[in-house]
């Protein structure tokens, strides 16, 4: 265990290619060192630390102190009436809009701050959620994207609340005042979402953490329970890990933000370091909590594990209310037994990649959560380029890409004809997303709160 | 008097902001919530009657005296303050009201809102007067451009180097890209300079739109069209702007994007680029040094802010822009 060898034999070659930065560029800031190229935080030198490029940031500034002025103590206000229905709407609309779920955490934000203050005339309330969307659009988005007051209308009116169409542009325009004023005009804030992301891109997953083996190899005989650390397992083998914990985080605080009882309840910081623990044990981690994350944050696993374990509360009691709606052979359950066959493909994350707005540093579009609508159109590419990943496992470093369809070497994949058996039914199941946005964004909850479901009940 | 500015009181609910005095239409005025504005020429002729104002209604706040200013997002006017008789910059933001409030505006304020330094414009307050929203923030009447056109000491002109840079590493470790950094939005009082504008500021993401900055001061980065850019076209600005107060100029004063990148391509060739060009001879090597890691085509190169702040020619207290032979 007690390997001293120096940085550079410890992140190899082969690490550089499966996860993207060697971290050779090193500053110590706060008396922490910190990558400069990719910002993951390297705790102590006889472990390595984990991350992908999608979580990349460069540390110019020192992160750490990014990360305490973010880190702020404090309970957002609320909760309010109709909350549900709110995010619901806000989540649809967005999506239409093509605006970043960043962007709706933000919206949901101020609505929260919002109509905890103000009574809002009943016929009145959409005309400020949507409003409010428009403010943090405007307040994070790129120029272009902002939706005009006359686009919003015709958006947000095309849901369960047509009346927004019947609200003039001066309507619009007294609600957006009124919401500014309320504010303060303090409209960038730190969400739950901008919290958790600043977290992982320090990177969550060390080699000293550690993994029961029957979670590994579906061992039948697994009563004494092996653990296994993960520098003992390959580097791709690894990013399975890591990628798990990095596509989950946006459905894991989804779920927490619509609980009032939890998000209103739990300090931000405490929420936000919980879910990055909770997020560790649905990967597989047997530890939740571990020294590279105790000495970033400061905080001991005591100090979470109650939160943890609402967390896991919360999201078993929406993984049993969908089995009661659903029947068990969904097409996305076939397509996760597929997956855990024994090859050591990685592509657990595929299926919620729409979701993910993170983009990279290269990418020449953003990617947003309504993107992912436009692409829909696209779908065979995606599809074709799935195949690549899937066919040619040594490409895996380059799987981050699988979320940015928008490149214009994606026709490259085109030419690749590897596409297996497992593949054509994947194919079949992504369909299940029709073209329209109707009914797409509940089947699209249902679809994670299998994937939930059937990791938790591992734990059980 | 009295009688007169009753009558006065009473026309402006029945003709919105224009006042009458006997009878004849003498004075337009922007008149929208209680606020006045006027022309500096007619400010002196009817101060009774907004002091009569001022009285009756506290809200009475700023008048405009001139323009002083136009950007691409707004306008400023010098204006006073009635209630203290301060001066006070107003940025009224020209875009069209027809989308609510504009993002840039949006963002201004919320970002200037986060921003106490003292290198840094202070921002009053916001109001809406005519229906426009208005900025009020301290009024400073001399821009850098302006300031550099009188011989200074060089400990004054490094003083403002040296601020500028603390200020950019302010905004910079705050996670917000200035993107207009130029001389035009440098002023300077008693030695200090004051960063402003910050209607193309915004929070740090992975991708931004890359028409931004005044063309002379451009990254190269920019001037590609590159979307993925960090704080270091900040950098280049400044490296920019330094090199201006040396020499008293602009550095580079591209006519289109391309004669820009032309120009920038023409000077600096290769690692020693500033020993072969005559006009930087007599400046101290270490103030060329940090020139040539300001100015470094390679973005991931150049110095970031943190980095220019701790560089020699601050710690070195002799230093200065030329050398002293």
């Amino acid at each position: 265990m007690s390997q001293l060898e120096p940085f550079e034999h410890h992140y190899s070659k082969q690490y550089l290619e499966v996860f993207g930065c060697s971290h050779t560029n090193r500053h110590i800031y706060s008396e922490k060192m910190i990558c400069t190229d990719c910002g993951i935080f390297l705790n102590n030198p006889n472990t390595k630390v984990y991350k992908t490029l999608k979580m990349k940031y460069n540390a110019f500034f020192n992160p750490i102190k990014v990360l305490q002025g973010m880190m702020v103590d404090g309970l957002p206000n609320g909760p309010i009436k109709q909350r549900q229905e709110f995010i619901e709407f806000i989540l649809q609309v967005s999506e239409r809009l093509n605006l970043s779920i960043n962007t709706c955490f933000l919206a949901i934000n101020y609505i929260d701050q919002y109509f905890n203050k103000v009574a809002v005339n009943e016929n009145q309330t959409y005309l400020f959620v949507s409003t409010a969307l428009m403010l943090a659009a405007k307040a994070q988005e790129l120029d272009e994207r902002v939706p005009f007051i006359s686009k919003l209308k015709r958006y947000a009116s095309m849901t369960n609340h047509p009346e927004i169409s019947q609200f003039s542009t001066q309507d619009f325009k007294s609600a957006e005042r009124s919401l500014i004023q309320q504010m303060e005009w303090k409209l960038q804030r730190n969400t739950l979402l901008d919290r958790i992301e600043a977290l992982l891109s320090f990177g969550v997953i060390d080699d000293d953490d550690s993994l029961g083996q029957q979670q590994q190899k579906e061992n039948k005989d697994s009563t004494h329970q092996q653990h296994i650390k993960l520098r003992d397992l390959q580097e791709n083998q690894i990013l399975q890990y890591v990628k798990e914990v990095e596509s989950k985080y946006v459905e894991v605080a989804l779920q927490i933000i619509r609980d009032e009882q939890l998000y209103f309840q739990t300090d931000q910081t405490i929420l936000a370091l919980s879910c990055v623990a909770y997020l560790r044990k649905k990967a597989g981690l047997l530890n939740i909590w571990s020294q590279q994350l105790q000495s970033l944050t400061g905080v001991g696993a005591q100090k979470i594990s109650s939160s943890v374990s609402q967390i896991m509360t919360l999201i078993a009691k929406s993984k049993s209310f969908k089995t009661i709606t659903k029947l068990q052979a969904t097409p996305s359950d076939l397509y996760y037994q597929q997956i855990s066959t024994p090859t050591n493909n990685t592509l657990t994350t595929v299926s919620s990649n729409h979701l993910i707005n993170r983009q990279f540093q290269f990418e020449q579009k953003r990617q947003s959560f309504g993107d992912a609508i436009i692409q829909k159109a696209k779908i065979p590419l995606l599809q074709s380029k799935s195949t690549a990943h899937l066919g040619d496992l040594s490409k895996q470093h380059l799987s981050h890409n699988n979320v940015t369809f928008t490149t214009s070497n994606n026709y490259t994949f085109l030419n690749e004809n590897t596409t297996t058996l497992a593949l054509n039914n994947y194919i079949s199941s992504h369909n299940i997303h029709p073209n329209h946005n109707g009914g797409e964004l509940d089947k699209k909850y249902e679809q994670v709160h299998k994937v939930g479901g059937s990791l938790f009940r591992q734990f059980q | 008097m009295n009688s007169i500015i009753q009558y006065q009181l009473y026309l402006r609910i029945e003709n919105d902001g224009v006042f009458i005095l006997s009878n004849k239409q003498i004075y337009d005025y922007q008149f929208e919530y209680n606020r006045i504005i006027c022309d500096s020429q007619i400010l002196y002729q009817i101060k009774d009657i907004i002091y009569y104002y001022m009285s009756v209604l506290e809200n009475v706040r700023y008048i405009k005296i001139q323009k002083i200013g136009e950007g691409a997002y707004g306008i400023i006017y010098k204006a006073q303050d009635v209630q203290t008789q301060e001066i006070v910059a107003l940025k009224k933001f020209k875009l069209s009201d027809y989308e609510g409030v504009p993002s840039c505006a949006l963002r201004e304020i919320s970002i200037l809102k986060q921003l106490n330094h003292p290198n840094i414009i202070k921002l009053i307050s916001q109001i809406i007067i005519n229906k426009k929203l208005h900025l009020v923030m301290n009024y400073y009447d001399k821009d850098l451009t302006e300031y550099l056109k009188f011989y200074h000491e060089e400990f004054h002109l490094k003083n403002i180097i040296y601020k500028i840079l603390l200020a950019v590493e302010f905004i910079h470790s705050r996670k917000i890209i200035h993107r207009d950094l130029q001389p035009n939005n440098i002023l300077v009082k008693n030695n200090e300079p004051v960063i402003i504008d910050f209607g193309l500021s915004r929070v740090f993401s992975p991708n931004l739109t890359p028409g931004v900055t005044q063309l002379w001061y451009r990254a190269p980065e920019l001037l590609q069209n590159c979307h993925s850019y960090d704080y270091a076209i900040d950098m280049w600005s400044l490296g920019c702007i330094i090199l201006e107060i040396a020499l008293n100029k602009p550095l580079f004063m591209g006519q289109s994007e391309i004669h820009q990148l032309l120009l920038i391509k023409n000077l600096i060739d290769g690692d020693e680029w500033f020993k072969q060009n005559s006009q930087f001879a007599k400046f101290n090597n270490l103030f060329i040094d940090l020139i040539n890691k300001l100015l470094q085509i390679d973005p991931t190169k150049r110095i970031t802010s943190k980095q220019a702040i701790q560089h020699p020619f601050f710690q070195d207290q002799f230093a200065f822009i030329y050398n002293n032979e």
